[in-house]
């Protein structure tokens, strides 16, 4: 027997279609002239066929009367009932499902956030960043031990120049005419190292 | 009870580092660094080699955001002055690397350049034994980036720029509380070593 292949299974679904009766003619066409040269297939095809008949040939089987009153009467019962009253009136084991429903949905949505939340912190112990968060707090350490070498710190020079040069420049400059240039000043506004 | 806060302060932190984290990434597909008024270049000094470098320190945007959750818990304060930055570069090299001459040629030029590009000098020292020079880029009254060149020929040679809205003081006063050996072995230890400057960002 020949194994079926990829040029087999695109033919997969068309099987029972085609024994409905209901696959298009062009699709129909395509089937009857693979399987004709598929051996396969014509046995998958043959298969389902005898299938379909076995299924056919089985004895009709009818519902007992009182069963189908009862369902029947059941029916016509709920159709009258507001839907909130339908939803009390359900039977026990639905009303159980329907609570276990809620709570797996609760669960599995607690469930859903609270991964995240590890996730999260994942992220935040990351070698990566471990290692960034190293590296940044080395960068302010240098920053701060430039800061000291340029003197008692570079809060205070700024203070200087955003508040004290100004100043100065401006009385400075109504004395000498504006003569002193900007290098002296920034010099003289550099604080005393020691 | 006290579990319950921990847990809600877990996931307030979780939550706002995922946000920081989003937002860095906006920010930086936004504006590429090297287009923030407050960027200046320490590489095309050319003057060191970051190989000689003792430190080499290249933190960008996302990652920077990251640094300031992972201590947002812990040390507040310095989560606050990071979450400002946007760019954190580093590079110390020991003096007996470079050249006095050279050092004092390029320093020299990168002061002007960075006066040509509009940045405020502070401090500016020249001296035999120390050459210091100090740069802030002020936009709109706001202070968007510093940029620090100190050099001591027996020493070694500091070149930072902050980039971000920089609070000098706070940021000299927290960075005093660091110790540079201590944080350097640290590094050192760290299995995850100096990662790809590009993988930062």
């Amino acid at each position: 027997m020949n194994r079926r292949d990829r040029g087999c299974e695109r033919f997969d679904d068309s099987f029972e279609v085609f024994l409905d009766g209901e696959l298009d003619a062009d699709a129909t066409s395509a089937l009857e002239t693979h399987v004709a040269g598929c051996e396969a297939c014509a046995s998958e095809l043959a298969l389902a066929r005898r299938v379909r008949a076995g299924l056919r040939s089985l004895p009709r089987l009818e519902a007992p009367a009182p069963a189908v009153h009862a369902v029947l009467a059941r029916v016509r019962d709920q159709g009258d009932r507001p839907i909130w009253r339908q939803w009390l009136a359900l039977p026990r084991p639905a009303a159980v499902a329907a609570v276990a429903a809620l709570v797996l949905l609760v669960v599995l949505a607690f469930g859903w956030i609270r991964p995240r939340q590890p996730e999260s912190r994942l992220a935040l112990e990351d070698p990566a960043v471990v290692r960034a968060t190293l590296e940044t707090k080395l960068a302010l350490a240098h920053f701060a031990s430039a800061s000291r070498r340029v003197g008692t710190g570079l809060g205070r020079d700024l203070l200087r120049e955003r508040a004290l040069l100004p100043l100065a420049r401006s009385v400075g400059d109504s004395l000498d005419g504006g003569t002193v240039n900007d290098d002296q000043r920034a010099v003289s506004a550099a604080p005393e190292r020691g | 009870m006290r579990d319950v806060r921990s847990r809600q302060r877990r996931i307030v932190i979780g939550v706002l580092a995922l946000s920081l984290w989003t937002s860095g990434f906006a920010a930086a597909a936004e504006q590429p660094i090297e287009s923030h008024p407050g960027y200046f270049s320490l590489d095309d000094l050319g003057l060191v080699d970051p190989a000689l470098s003792s430190v080499d320190i290249n933190l960008r945007g996302a990652m920077l955001r990251l640094v300031g959750a992972s201590v947002l818990q812990e040390e507040p304060s310095l989560a606050a002055l990071v979450s400002d930055l946007v760019a954190i570069r580093v590079l110390v090299t020991p003096a007996n690397e470079l050249r006095a001459q050279q050092v004092d040629t390029v320093l020299g030029r990168g002061a002007a350049s960075l006066e040509k590009a509009g940045w405020q000098r502070v401090v500016k020292v020249r001296e035999a034994d120390e050459q210091v020079h100090v740069y802030l880029k002020e936009v709109d009254g706001q202070i968007e980036g510093m940029t620090l060149f100190v050099y001591e020929p027996s020493d070694e040679l500091t070149l930072i720029n902050l980039v971000g809205r920089v609070d000098v003081e706070q940021l000299a006063a927290i960075g005093q509380a660091f110790d540079i050996p201590t944080l350097e072995s640290a590094l050192d230890a760290d299995p995850a070593k100096t990662p790809d400057p590009d993988d930062r960002r």
